[in-house]
């Protein structure tokens, strides 16, 4: 070895513009002691030489790769993930944010402010024993025993609510008519607190003074109606037609009878109802369906309940 | 931007991607055989010894933190590799346990500082040309081998105007040499 070790480092460092301060002085130095060194150092940082380099490192260069790569086995690579820079983020967050503020700016419903006088799908009706008809929305706001607190439990159901209004000083024996029409279903709460979902083109109708007479409900169209769990209360009455349904507490079962299918269908859901028509009496149990058509009964045991409730969730 | 693709290079160097891998490679292949070669002077060896370098690397467990960090760990593992295959050939190389290892490598280092000694004496020379003060930090430097903080306590000059002596000097000297040095080829173009 002709020239030390430590000064092919420095040559090698001199070429790839390394070289610090010290290694400098040091290498110009070791080229000033002699001729010998001095060629030595000229003809390793030649062009010539260079390019030599370079050619021979280019032709192992192919080779060399294949043969690391089979000694040493690779991972593929990873599908690209795009990640944006954390300042875009927030910048295309600001602008959704600002397109959602501005859409509901523009589509505000200023109708909603001033009392409404968009003309909408009637819904429902509400008819007093008069035959007068009131506002649904007078209803809600002006009658409130109690009831309207149990509103918030009961909205879950995603129906509109109405807490039944009665007059328990009424001489009248009439009835409130609550009526649904193409585009409307009504969850009413009845003055005992039973429950009352009523499809759409249906109608219930309630006696005013609700306490005083017999609890009876005249129904066409579809109807559910579930009992309040109280054991005191006095038998509860649903006629439909010359049909008429006797409940007792704990029941909770559904009524159809449109006119137009000249078929009335009672099902029980929970508790026992008795039904009585022109020719029978019979008595319905949890999940027994019975048709009525024609002075014909059928019964079908053991009915799919969610079937015949699908209306009240849909 | 560049900082960023590096170091989404190193990131993947580190989990051994195929293509990650392939870019480190082309960065350093002709820098490593460039190594070797200068440093063996003979080329089917510095092409296993560059070769072996990046095997090395690819075996190394712990994670890179940054491209010079994988330069760095070529640069050391070839300068060693050559080391070893010049004072003991390649396969005595393979052969020499951890311990003989590190012990050569101390002679030998020593071995270096001797023959050091012969070129110092022009660096010495040189130095005896620049300002009193800054000789007397480059003579601390050089002779004595003492760092910055030492020879500003022996001095009793602050430490920042040892360090800007010390690079102020480096550059009067290397301009002194350069001078001499040029005088010196013409010299040696008139003598061939």
């Amino acid at each position: 070895m002709n020239e030390p070790f430590h000064i092919r480092e420095l040559v090698f460092k001199y070429n790839q513009h390394e070289l610090g301060p010290e290694d400098e002085i040091e290498l110009l130095a070791w080229r000033r002691l002699s001729p010998e060194n001095e060629l030595y150092f000229q003809e390793e940082i030649s062009p010539a030489r260079r390019e030599a380099v370079r050619q021979a490192a280019a032709a192992v260069k192919e080779s060399n790769y294949r043969r690391i790569v089979a000694e040493y086995p690779l991972q593929p690579d990873e599908a690209p993930v795009i990640r944006l820079p954390r300042k875009w983020v927030f910048r295309i967050a600001g602008c959704l944010l600002g397109a959602v503020v501005l859409y509901k700016i523009l589509t505000f419903d200023l109708d909603r402010l001033t009392g409404g006088s968009k003309p909408a799908v009637m819904e429902a009706r509400f008819t007093n024993a008069q035959g007068i008809e009131q506002s649904l929305e007078d209803i809600k706001n002006g009658f409130n025993d109690g009831r309207a607190a149990r509103q918030r439990d009961k909205a879950r159901r995603k129906m509109p609510f109405l807490a039944a209004p009665y007059d328990t000083s009424a001489a009248t024996r009439g009835f409130n008519t609550m009526v649904t029409y193409e585009h409307g279903r009504y969850l009413m709460q009845l003055p005992d607190e039973s429950y009352c979902w009523q499809n759409v083109n249906s109608s219930v109708a309630y006696p005013v003074n609700f306490f005083r007479d017999t609890p009876k409900l005249r129904v066409t169209g579809e109807v559910f109606i579930e009992l309040p769990r109280k054991s005191d209360l006095p038998p509860f009455e649903v006629s439909t037609g010359k049909i008429s349904i006797t409940a007792f507490a704990t029941v909770r079962f559904s009524v159809r009878a449109y006119p137009k299918d000249s078929a009335v269908t009672i099902t029980a859901v929970e508790g026992q109802i008795q039904v009585k028509s022109d020719s029978s009496v019979i008595m319905l149990q949890p999940k027994e369906q019975l048709t009525l058509s024609h002075g014909k009964a059928i019964l079908h045991k053991d009915v799919d309940i969610e079937k015949v409730l699908a209306w009240k969730t849909n | 931007m560049e900082e960023r693709s590096s170091q989404q290079l190193v990131g993947g160097f580190n989990r051994r991607q195929a293509s990650a891998v392939s870019a480190v490679y082309d960065k350093y292949q002709e820098y490593t055989f460039d190594m070797a070669s200068t440093l063996v002077h003979h080329h089917p060896d510095a092409t296993d010894l560059a070769a072996e370098a990046f095997l090395a690397l690819l075996e190394r467990k712990e994670r890179f933190e940054s491209i010079d960090a994988i330069r760095g760990f070529l640069y050391n593992n070839v300068r060693n590799a050559c080391y070893d295959y010049l004072r003991h050939g390649r396969i005595a190389r393979r052969k020499l346990d951890e311990l003989a290892y590190h012990q050569t490598l101390i002679q030998d280092d020593r071995a270096d500082k001797e023959t050091r000694q012969a070129w110092r004496q022009i660096i010495l020379q040189s130095i005896e040309l620049l300002p009193a003060k800054t000789r007397q930090v480059l003579m601390l430097h050089f002779n004595e081998e003492l760092n910055t903080r030492q020879i500003a306590l022996r001095l009793g000059m602050s430490e920042k105007t040892v360090s800007n002596q010390k690079s102020d000097g480096l550059k009067r000297l290397k301009a002194i040499m350069q001078a001499s040095g040029t005088s010196f080829i013409i010299i040696l173009f008139l003598l061939s």
